[in-house]
């Protein structure tokens, strides 16, 4: 965990020390480093809104922003625009790359287990329990919302909303407090 | 979904029990719930494009957290709920985490310093639900500056003056759109923060625990 995470904090210094001069030294081998590293970060180039986000961000700006002092193939279109909208292409795609190949790379259990190391010790352990309930907290989350979808309503939207709530917070108080004694039950026959 | 429930699962690298007091057991399963919102919940928002869609994701949220902080009387305890929810959050399915992930930390961090500066009271929860329903409005700006760098600001600038220029728009009625957007959002955090004071009491009434 220690090398992937190391890895992409260098990955996020190189997207921060980007400038118009150094991008393409920095930007090309980092790209190809993380290639090496983790393939899968480069899945997030198959969702299409992202692609379209980030070719409106290159190609949008420059064509309606700024003074228009270049033609390419007939189509005018600012050249600061479009270097400054190179660089912002360039450092996202660095950092958000660098995010997915670090969460693709260790895992949650990991993370929970490190933060130990780094003396977040009682923030692990919290951490831990938040991840041993978080199925049984989905299943009564599920089953109140099921009740709320059949329950007729008899009273306006909100108080039956309201009346929703209730239930599921009491369910996870009670959950939480189930939680705690049975935890206690369990020290006390270790 | 299916990845997501094989990735958030308990399993063997876990640390092992440890005795936790109720507050702590408290904070993890409010953080769970916060994390499983942003998950489920924020997913479908931020697919619906929603308007305002960030402030009712930020006010649902801040519903569950005050309510875990109403029973939790410790400071911190928000922070320590708003961690377990970040960190969920990113380790969920998506493209774009690393703004909900930030999002998620300064929430928490806001909400933090309110309650304890101003104690566990509507009064309190109604200030700390309009800051953070305000804060969203704020958020696009802060998590796109980090990803794209300052030049984003002018950008936006620049953008706003050709949309003024375009819809033949005093400044000034832009100013006036934008304050119009913030009173919405303070309504929605006024509503919010009163509804979490009154559930809160309401599910005191009917499961009362006492932390003594």
């Amino acid at each position: 965990m220690k090398k992937y995470f190391s890895l992409f904090i260098a990955i996020l210094i190189s997207a921060l020390l980007l400038n118009p001069s150094n991008q393409w030294y920095i930007f090309i081998p980092v790209v190809i480093l993380i290639f090496f590293v983790n393939r899968r970060a480069f899945y997030i180039f198959l969702k299409w809104k992202f692609n379209l986000l980030l070719l409106s961000l290159l190609l949008g700006v420059p064509l309606l922003l700024g003074e228009k002092d270049t033609r390419f193939l007939g189509i005018s279109y600012s050249s600061e625009y479009f270097q400054m909208s190179l660089l912002m292409f360039n450092r996202s795609i660095l950092i958000l790359l660098g995010i997915k190949m670090f969460t693709n790379k260790i895992s949650i259990q990991e993370i929970a287990s490190g933060l130990q190391k780094i003396h977040l010790y009682h923030f692990s352990i919290l951490f831990s329990t938040a991840l041993r309930a978080l199925p049984e907290i989905r299943v009564i989350a599920q089953n109140t919302f099921s009740e709320f979808r059949r329950t007729p309503r008899h009273t306006n939207v909100f108080s039956h909303l309201y009346n929703w709530l209730v239930k599921l917070m009491v369910r996870i108080v009670y959950f939480a407090d189930q939680y705690y004694l049975d935890q206690l039950k369990q020290q006390k026959q270790e | 979904m299916e990845k997501n429930r094989k990735v958030i699962s308990s399993a063997e690298y876990v640390s092992d029990r440890s005795s936790l007091s109720r507050d702590s057991v408290f904070i993890a399963i409010f953080g769970a719930l916060w994390g499983l919102v942003e998950i489920t919940l924020g997913v479908v928002i931020k697919g619906t494009r929603l308007p305002m869609g960030g402030a009712f994701l930020a006010v649902l949220c801040s519903i569950i957290f005050l309510n875990g902080r109403f029973f939790v009387r410790r400071r911190g305890s928000i922070l320590m709920m708003g961690g377990i929810a970040a960190t969920l959050k990113i380790f969920s399915v998506g493209t774009v985490i690393a703004g909900p992930f930030i999002a998620i930390l300064i929430e928490s961090l806001i909400a933090e310093a309110l309650v304890s500066f101003l104690g566990v009271h509507r009064f309190s929860y109604v200030i700390t639900a309009n800051a953070l329903s305000v804060y969203t409005i704020l958020h696009p700006f802060i998590s796109q500056g980090i990803i794209f760098g300052e030049n984003i600001y002018k950008i936006y600038l620049e953008t706003f003056q050709k949309i003024t220029q375009l819809l033949q728009l005093d400044f000034s009625y832009l100013i006036w759109i934008i304050l119009i957007y913030v009173f919405l959002h303070l309504i929605l955090g006024t509503a919010s923060g009163w509804f979490a004071y009154s559930l809160a009491l309401r599910v005191k009434k009917e499961f009362p625990i006492n932390f003594n």
